[in-house]
């Protein structure tokens, strides 16, 4: 059996029915500098078609295009970002606003941070920290999309703790092993002990995250990867962890329910809670969220 | 912060910032508010980047941001505003022949503020007002795809 078979059967174990998806390229239109109806129009007007995502604040998907949608004028402007649709849900359900005190744990290249700007209008503080050589996108992307209030240091999150500063919210879009959609080559890169590897890693970032976090606090979990190591086991670790942690319900129109339990692993009865998103359902990226609350 | 001044010098107009309001980091000038000034002093550790850029030395030389350009471009100053055509070939990096240029109030060797019709910043140059080439193309907005590339082959 091919690696992409294994895979598949192991979704077909947690009792889908997966298959190959195309996604459009997707866009998040930057209102600190332009609106959703003139960017449409610039860019319809350079043949490009535009559908706005209706359940999104900020996305449109891209129908149909001459040219590449990361090259044109109003790209190179700041005013919009490409950002898959899927990725563009952990900072809504976080929920920024103006004046908050903001942690981005894995920030480059930055495409969550300049969301969170977006809908701080640049108020308050995002403290983004990244440990690789896509700081320097996220600096680009600061530049480009006009993202004022955010803070960047180059430093492992693992260790956020040395700054001995408390969060109101966190944003924790952890470096996970990926999904196939938009990578063909996804399959043949990808083994189970990847996983672990990032499992590990994750668990270390949320623990980390736990610690930074205010009590009444917010801190989202999300990454792009199917794989239930990644996500829900994750959670679970954290839930039994600190017992002042708990699941809010996250309540979106798209996407389903966490899993109760995957390959004879029960987890945490709130699981439910948390939102996935499978590919051949909500035909975007594979993705999961959960919405972790401290007492 | 020298090479700053004398950038914004060069287009003959008041420095805009406060001298409290700048960081420097690894040769680049932020533009910093207050509360994240403050922020700064609680964090013991070397900072990446802070509130705006507003440019830095790349291979010995000082490189505006375009936050600074258009900061710049907001004020009366030199500026030649391009045809839809010779915007995006400025864009790709090509200096500006004279039939690309709709208009621009600026003299042999200013710097000028390059525009789209939209009056949008889109770079700098100089005017050289030469037998092909009417204005010299010293920084636009394809930069950015330029560093991504660049970014891209160091990863």
């Amino acid at each position: 059996m091919g690696s992409k078979e294994l895979f598949f059967q192991r979704y077909a174990d947690l009792g889908e029915s997966p298959r190959d998806v195309r996604v459009h390229q997707t866009i998040r239109v930057n209102t600190l500098k332009t609106t959703h109806q003139l960017l449409k129009d610039r860019l319809e007007r350079n043949n490009f078609k535009l559908e706005r995502i209706p359940w999104l604040q900020d996305g449109f998907a891209v129908k149909k295009s001459k040219q590449s949608i990361g090259s044109t004028t109003e790209y190179l402007l700041g005013h919009y970002y490409t950002q898959e649709a899927a990725a563009q849900l952990p900072v809504h359900v976080l929920d920024p606003k103006p004046g908050d005190m903001i942690l981005d744990m894995t920030a480059a290249p930055g495409g969550k941070t300049t969301q969170m700007s977006q809908l701080m209008q640049n108020k308050g503080t995002i403290i983004a920290l990244d440990l690789s050589n896509r700081l320097y996108s996220l600096k680009n992307n600061i530049e480009r999309m006009g993202a004022s209030n955010v803070m960047v240091y180059k430093k492992d999150a693992r260790f956020v703790t040395d700054f001995k500063l408390q969060f109101d919210k966190i944003l924790l879009d952890a470096p996970c092993s990926g999904n196939f959609v938009g990578d063909r080559e996804w399959f043949e890169k990808r083994t189970f002990d990847d996983m672990k590897v990032r499992a590990r890693l994750q668990k270390e970032l949320i623990k980390a995250a736990a610690k930074v976090l205010k009590p009444g606090g917010i801190l989202i979990y999300s990454t792009c990867s199917l794989e239930p190591e990644e996500n829900e086991e994750v959670i679970d670790f954290i839930l039994k962890k600190d017992n002042s942690l708990s699941l809010a319900l996250i309540d979106l129109p798209i996407g389903d329910h966490g899993l109760p339990k995957a390959f004879g692993q029960s987890f945490h009865p709130d699981m439910a809670k948390c939102r996935r998103l499978w590919p051949w359902k909500s035909q975007t990226q594979g993705f999961f969220i959960a919405k972790v609350t401290k007492q | 912060m020298k090479q700053l001044q004398s950038f914004v010098a060069k287009w003959g107009i008041e420095f805009p910032y406060a001298r409290e309001e700048l960081i420097e980091s690894s040769q680049n000038v932020f533009l910093a508010s207050k509360e994240q000034r403050e922020r700064l002093t609680q964090i013991p550790r070397d900072i990446f980047s802070i509130g705006l850029p507003l440019g830095g030395i790349r291979r010995g030389q000082f490189v505006p941001s375009f936050v600074l350009l258009d900061e710049i471009a907001a004020r009366d100053v030199k500026k030649a505003i391009l045809s839809e055509k010779a915007e995006w070939l400025f864009i790709c990096g090509r200096d500006v022949f004279k039939e690309g240029v709709v208009s621009c109030n600026a003299f042999q060797g200013d710097f000028v503020i390059i525009q789209n019709t939209r009056n949008e910043c889109l770079g700098y140059g100089r005017l050289e007002n030469g037998a092909r080439v009417f204005i010299k193309n010293l920084l636009d907005r394809g930069d950015f795809l330029r560093r991504e590339r660049q970014a891209g082959r160091q990863r």
